[in-house]
């Protein structure tokens, strides 16, 4: 028997091209049904892990999926805001942790995110080259972000005007990164943070000049009276803030109507969380969401196309199975005078047909291998697949 | 058979490692005990001066600090190691009342902050003179708010060093009996200073006085003193209009005295004794003194404002 | 010795006039032991069938067939087969060597189909035959490697493996050069001498007759057989 199992394993060795390619036909008829389900399952436990993270959202009455997207993966343009009167207010009453978000603009194609100092440690951010923001305008940014557009601390970034003729106050503000994030695997890989009201400065609401009461204010001064200094439009603004002209930056108006697009908040407990759920459950104007509740009714459509996908894999892998079988079937035909030699040499036909089993054994116990491995590398790198394909 | 005893091994080994997890190394404290200082960062020398004499004697109390500042902590935008600094504390414990104009310029975590003014909120005195300005359609608004030298109110300052006492026996509430102790000390030294410095103001009664700069409100309000303020820095020769607008002033307000933050200069101090106002100083401490600390300050505050007007008497100037 | 006695042959198949166009009949044929025999005829004379009926990949009709005191006529597939390993040695025209195995592997191919004896006594037994025939340096080339006269001399050996008692080579040489042929015959008779095997070689080839001991025709031996239908 062992005679038999040496002769398929040398045919298949010496005929490499042709072993190699049943071995991965078969091999990746057996994969990709198990890749895509693993890719799924994976991918949904990502989105699933961030919604868990993230108790509770607080945002404007509309689209929760969006709400929730946005919240969590930066993805939304022209989002839904709200005004910070409603974090304030909420923040006040103590039932939880609050940390604002603004998530509107970009810098480069990546999305800048304006929040709190509580926002890294609520997602466990830390700093791997650099420090953590200290002054307006200053940045950090997401480990994936740094690395695509070659930026580290002390780099600057451009944020982009919303659009070309937008001369009503998005401006660009030229931002100082003060460092870099550690890799996370998650969305915040693929952002820049700024301080809430580095963000407002970016939509306009608070900007720095020259002092309009120092002599020097000279052409941009339109008149004083009565003890008020009013400016023409020549008043130019600092593009950029620095130690210089930091002093100079301020905000107009109050900042209860300044906006945000989400605020997340986090209960200590099942008791406040069901206090602040009704405290917004028939506001017109703000919901609060769970965002994995919201994530996982997408989640359910996304099953569902998973199946019809691994049933069209099942489709094609049993039109691989008989072009396979056929191929051997000829390759077996063109091999006929090589059995016949054995059979004339005294080789039982049990022994041609061990040999053919043989052959088959060895390719599938290969092509089973090969998918296995595959499958196994799958497993271990499918998060890094996934953020380098998705961003989640 | 070896399979049973390996697997034995397995297990006991599994559940060694799940036990030995939580334990802390030997010697090693649990986390959230007080052996580890918290850090506490103060925004001004008063501030830095009262927590310290709060956390006299203790051990659990937290190390207190107050950033190296070249000039008028008003003034002060922290640097980039400065604000790792206070974004590194437990606390950082503020003047309020508008003090700290840096602290809409950083990016900090809003609960470790600590507001001195908060409990003499009703107290404090706002801003006349401020300059507003306009531009576009959001219509005018003003970059000043309240007076800050809240310290030079000996009343004040015991507010808020009663601020700060909560604030260090919630970081180190072990030591929460001795705090207490030592504010209680505290408040009986402010109170000698209070008294002390009211002793020396009631002699200035209905008599008008200058102030080089607007940064003596509370002392003027604690003391009842009749002072009017000018912008001359003692470093600066003032400009003519300068003089000239004293002029003015003292012509509504006969000052024989201008009481400075710092030495003026020689030929400031001549040309103001020429026209018969007498300087003399009064520092405010603001920053770490030279020498000495904000009590030997203060009461070098007074003890020269008591000579110079003992002099005057002895003389009859006055 | 191979002892034929009233042997009746012929092609069966679900075609009865193929059936119909060839049987043979052999009533008397003794082979001495360790006799050379050429055996010569034209086509269609049964030369490869007769070397068939002794290998036993054919089944006579009638008759038997004795080889070294063995009624192969009377064994059954499995014993055939077992027959052929042991004692029969057989070399052909195309060579017939596995292209995937390498020259000593071919050789010893019988070894790897009957797993008689052990594997390292095996392989100094192939290496030894390589050695008689100078191809010790090829033992672990491929076929596609040797020439033709090379991968004949390989499949002589491979035959050789077992010291067979019966050697049977049809047509050996038609693939080959003139001087190939000879030295392919020299081969076969030399180790059907050295062995004691009974040599029977089907050719055509008339320059290579002397070098045996006899000359069988086939037209003496066999005569043609009448499909069953037809008689």
């Amino acid at each position: 028997m062992s005679g038999a199992l040496f002769l398929g394993w040398r045919y298949l060795a010496h005929h490499r091209f042709k072993s190699g390619i049943l071995i991965a036909s078969i091999a990746l008829m057996l994969f990709l049904p198990a890749a895509t389900r693993l890719l799924v399952e994976d991918s949904a436990t990502a989105l699933t892990a961030r919604a868990s993270q993230t108790p509770l959202v607080l945002g404007a009455r509309g689209s929760e999926l969006e709400l929730v997207l946005n919240t969590l993966y930066f993805h939304v343009e022209s989002p839904a805001e709200i005004e910070n009167r409603a974090f304030t207010e909420v923040q006040a009453t103590g039932f939880a942790e609050f940390i604002p978000i603004h998530s509107r603009f970009r810098a480069q194609g990546v999305p800048i995110v304006g929040t709190s100092p509580d926002y890294f440690g609520f997602r466990g951010l830390t700093i791997a080259s650099g420090r953590q923001i200290g002054l307006l305008g200053e940045c950090v940014i997401g480990a994936k972000a740094a690395a695509r557009l070659g930026l580290g601390p002390g780099d600057s970034i451009i944020s982009s005007p919303e659009t070309v003729f937008d001369i009503a106050g998005v401006y660009p503000l030229k931002m100082t990164i003060a460092g870099v994030l550690d890799v996370t695997g998650t969305a915040d890989d693929n952002a820049i943070f700024v301080d809430i009201r580095t963000s407002w400065i970016i939509q306009g609401l608070g900007h720095g000049h020259t002092d309009l009461a120092a002599p020097e204010a000279g052409a941009a001064v339109l008149s004083r009276r009565n003890g008020v200094v009013t400016a023409n439009a020549s008043l130019a603004q600092y593009a950029e803030v620095t130690r210089d002209n930091i002093g100079d930056f301020h905000f107009h108006g109050s900042t209860d109507s300044f906006p945000l697009t989400s605020v997340i908040v986090v209960p200590p407990d099942q008791k406040n969380a069901a206090l602040l759920r009704g405290r917004y459950q028939d506001n017109d104007l703000l919901q609060l969401v769970v965002p994995e509740r919201v994530l996982d009714d997408l989640l359910q459509t996304v099953f569902a196309v998973q199946n019809y996908v691994v049933l069209g894999l099942a489709i094609l892998g049993f039109a691989t199975t008989a072009v396979i079988t056929l191929v051997f079937l000829l390759s077996q035909q063109l091999r006929k005078g090589e059995f016949h030699t054995l059979l004339r040499i005294g080789a039982s036909r049990g022994y041609v047909s061990l040999l053919i089993a043989s052959e088959i054994g060895f390719v599938l116990l290969l092509s089973v291998l090969l998918a296995s491995g595959l499958t196994l590398v799958t497993r271990i790198y499918a998060m890094q697949i996934l953020q380098t394909f998705l961003t989640l | 058979m070896i399979l049973p005893r390996t697997l034995i091994l397995s297990v006991i080994v599994l559940l060694a490692a799940c036990g030995a997890e939580d334990q802390p190394a030997s010697g090693e404290a649990p986390p959230g005990t007080e052996s580890q200082k918290a850090l506490v960062v103060t925004s001004n020398y008063p501030l830095f001066f009262f927590a310290s004499q709060l956390s006299e004697g203790i051990d659990a109390a937290p190390e207190i600090i107050f950033p190296d500042i070249d000039g008028d902590p008003a003034f002060w935008i922290p640097s980039a190691e400065q604000i790792q600094l206070l974004q590194s504390a437990d606390a950082v414990i503020l003047n309020g009342a508008g003090a700290e104009s840096w602290l809409n310029l950083i990016s900090i975590d809003q609960r470790r902050l600590v507001d001195t003014s908060v409990s003499i909120k009703d107290r404090l005195i706002p801003l006349e003179d401020s300059v507003q300005h306009q531009h576009g359609p959001e219509g005018e608004h003003s970059h000043q708010g309240t007076a800050f030298t809240t310290w030079l109110d000996p009343q004040l300052a015991v507010a808020q060093a009663r601020s700060v006492t909560d604030a260090l026996i919630e970081l180190a509430p072990s030591g929460e009996t001795d705090f207490r102790n030592n504010l209680v000390k505290l408040e009986q030294t402010l109170a000698q200073l209070d008294t002390q410095l009211a002793a020396v103001f009631v002699k200035l009664e209905g008599q008008p006085v200058l102030f080089s700069h607007p940064v003596y409100q509370y002392l003027q309000r604690r003391y009842e003193i009749d002072g009017e303020s000018v912008h001359w820095e003692p470093e600066q020769e003032p400009t003519t209009s300068a003089w000239i607008s004293l002029q003015k002033i003292t012509a509504a307000h006969p000052a024989r005295m201008m009481i400075w933050e710092d030495k003026p200069l020689p030929s400031t101090a001549e040309r103001l004794n020429n026209g018969g106002i007498v300087s003399t100083q009064f520092h405010t401490a603001a920053n770490t003194p030279a020498q000495g600390d904000y009590l030997s300050v203060m009461r070098g505050n007074a003890e020269r404002l008591e000579a110079l007007l003992s002099l005057a008497e002895t003389t009859g100037e006055r | 010795m191979i002892n034929i006695s009233e042997l009746a042959f012929s092609y069966q198949g679900r075609d009865a006039e193929l059936a119909s166009s060839f049987g043979m009949r052999v009533r008397s044929l003794t082979v001495p032991v360790g006799a050379t025999t050429a055996l010569v005829g034209p086509s269609g004379s049964g030369k490869t069938t007769l070397l068939g009926l002794i290998a036993g990949t054919l089944r006579a009709a009638s008759g038997s067939i004795i080889v070294n005191d063995e009624a192969i006529t009377e064994f059954s597939d499995k014993d055939l087969g077992q027959y052929r390993l042991r004692s029969v040695g057989q070399v052909f025209q195309s060579f017939e060597l596995l292209d995937y195995l390498t020259v000593i592997e071919n050789v010893m191919l019988p070894w790897y189909i009957s797993g008689d004896g052990m594997q390292e006594d095996i392989r100094e037994r192939a290496a030894e035959l390589l050695r008689n025939v100078d191809l010790t340096t090829k033992q672990t080339a491929m076929p596609g490697e040797l020439s033709q006269g090379e991968q004949q001399r390989v499949a002589v050996c491979r035959a050789m493996l077992n010291n067979p008692p019966v050697l049977l080579a049809d047509e050996p040489t038609g693939n080959l050069d003139q001087e190939n042929k000879q030295n392919v015959v020299d081969l076969l008779v030399e180790q059907a001498q050295q062995n004691d095997s009974t040599l029977l070689m089907v050719t055509h080839d008339e320059s290579l007759l002397s070098k045996f001991d006899a000359v069988l025709d086939m037209r003496g031996v066999a005569q043609p057989l009448k499909a069953p239908s037809q008689e």
